[in-house]
């Protein structure tokens, strides 16, 4: 692990039951870089995400994130992570406001109701503040999500399929705060099946297939057709 | 911690405030307990005195489990729970915020419920209120404390509302026991009862340190 490494994945292994989720992978992420991960259905990218996230405790191999053991994670690492799942982490019952605010006092945001505005701007989401999270379409609980997970300005940013039920004008100010992200220093991991939009914001892929690692590069040492021509390859073996 | 603690249970009294589904369930279950107990048994005013106190408290444990029940069905629901797990706050401090908040849910249910209590069983409770509302604050310590790490253990079974009864049950025999012990006690048909005021309040406080220290395994993958 370099020094200026934000994650180091050591040989993880990871089964659920008779399922292997992830076999020895072995990767290596630094500080501002935007790693996106690819692979089909239940290739294990969630479960790497779940992993790094300190969501599930219990894995082969070793873990490192910040230069700390992850399996030692304690509150400061959790804070400096943003997590974005399929779930929308999101209570049904309150309104956006409210879900943003409870989430701004969890990590300690000095003024949650200042930040929290400003957040609902960024997502688009402004004119929504007052409404019940139930009530929102799917679009705009994904856009709230990804403003929870950007809340608290975390450092390493873990985004699992956040395209997904987002429309074109959505997708491009979710890319555009990703870039704002990563020029500030944040560091990105994405995954998601949306071959063009990956590659085009990530300066780096990596491809899962049945639990390991089978294709790392940069994106600009590779084009996209010769990457798309290449992962569908992978696909179809 | 207490800034952790007050967040949790303002996100619990908020969507309850919203919802009414906890508290409603609650009431709703205990007013049909006590109903069915006074037009099924027909009591004097020194039986339902005696017995009247168990009554309350078969209503007031099982409503609490409706209420429990819900309390991480909540947080099931959109994944919250793992949105708790990834905030950097102590567990413990989860564990207390939603502690509170049941303890809260069930006192509610509790206050509202005393005055049918005193009607449909003709108890002289009014002179007692003072010690019978101690009596539903330590007991809703006692079962809340027990009731919430339980409530987060059945979350993740599959069949969470028939875990929790079976779980959470046995453990509140002694808290229960006490609950009605004592109740009697204010109600004039025991004489002393300082000993299970002392089993109440030596429940709540072990149950409620070896909740708080359990919390983070309970929740943990």
């Amino acid at each position: 692990m370099t020094a200026s490494a934000v994650l180091s994945c050591e040989n993880v292994a990871k089964r659920f039951g008779r399922t292997t989720a992830l076999r020895s992978v072995t990767l290596s992420v630094q500080e501002g870089e935007f790693v996106a991960v690819f692979g089909h259905n239940g290739a294990g990218k969630s479960t790497l995400l779940n992993i790094v996230a300190t969501l599930i405790r219990s894995y082969e191999g070793t873990v490192s994130l910040f230069g700390g053991d992850l399996a030692k994670a304690n509150e400061e690492t959790r804070r400096s992570l943003g997590f974005m799942s399929h779930d929308s982490f999101l209570y049904a019952d309150l309104t956006a406001y409210e879900n943003l605010v409870f989430y701004a006092r969890l990590y300690g945001i000095r003024d949650p109701s200042g930040a929290v505005r400003a957040m609902l701007g960024r997502v688009d989401l402004a004119h929504k503040a007052q409404s019940i999270v139930r009530e929102l379409s799917r679009g705009m609980k994904q856009r709230l999500s990804l403003g929870r997970a950007f809340l608290h300005s975390p450092k390493l940013l873990l985004l699992d399929e956040p395209y997904t039920g987002l429309d074109e004008t959505a997708c491009v100010n979710l890319n555009n705060m990703l870039s704002e992200f990563t020029a500030g220093g944040g560091t990105v991991m994405l995954t998601t099946h949306d071959i063009d939009r990956g590659f085009r914001v990530a300066n780096r892929i990596l491809v899962l297939n049945q639990g390991r690692v089978v294709m790392e590069s940069r994106t600009a040492e590779i084009g996209l057709e010769e990457f798309r021509e290449r992962y569908h390859g992978i696909l179809s073996k | 911690m207490l800034r952790t603690i007050a967040t949790i249970l303002w996100k619990d009294l908020r969507i309850e405030l919203r919802t009414r589904d906890a508290l409603s369930a609650s009431f709703v279950f205990c007013v049909l307990v006590l109903v069915i107990f006074n037009f099924t048994l027909d009591l004097g005013s020194e039986e339902a005195r005696r017995l009247g106190s168990g009554f309350l408290w078969v209503a007031f444990a099982f409503g609490g489990i409706l209420s429990l029940n819900r309390t991480f069905a909540l947080e099931k629901a959109d994944g919250c729970s793992k949105s708790l797990m990834l905030a950097p706050v102590d567990r413990g401090a989860i564990y207390l915020g939603k502690f509170l908040a049941n303890v809260v849910f069930m006192l509610v249910t509790q206050v509202l419920i005393l005055p049918l209590f005193v009607v449909f069983f003709n108890v002289p409770a009014e002179s007692a209120v003072p010690l019978l509302l101690l009596i539903f604050l330590l007991g809703s310590i006692g079962f809340s404390s027990v009731g919430t790490l339980f409530s987060a253990m059945a979350a993740n079974t599959r069949m969470r509302e028939l875990m929790l009864p079976l779980l959470l049950l046995p453990v509140s025999i002694p808290v229960l026991l006490a609950a009605v012990e004592t109740t009697q006690y204010a109600l004039g048909v025991n004489e002393n009862a300082s000993d299970w005021f002392k089993l109440l309040i030596v429940y709540d406080i072990v149950f409620v340190v070896a909740s708080y220290l359990g919390f983070e395994f309970v929740m943990e993958e």
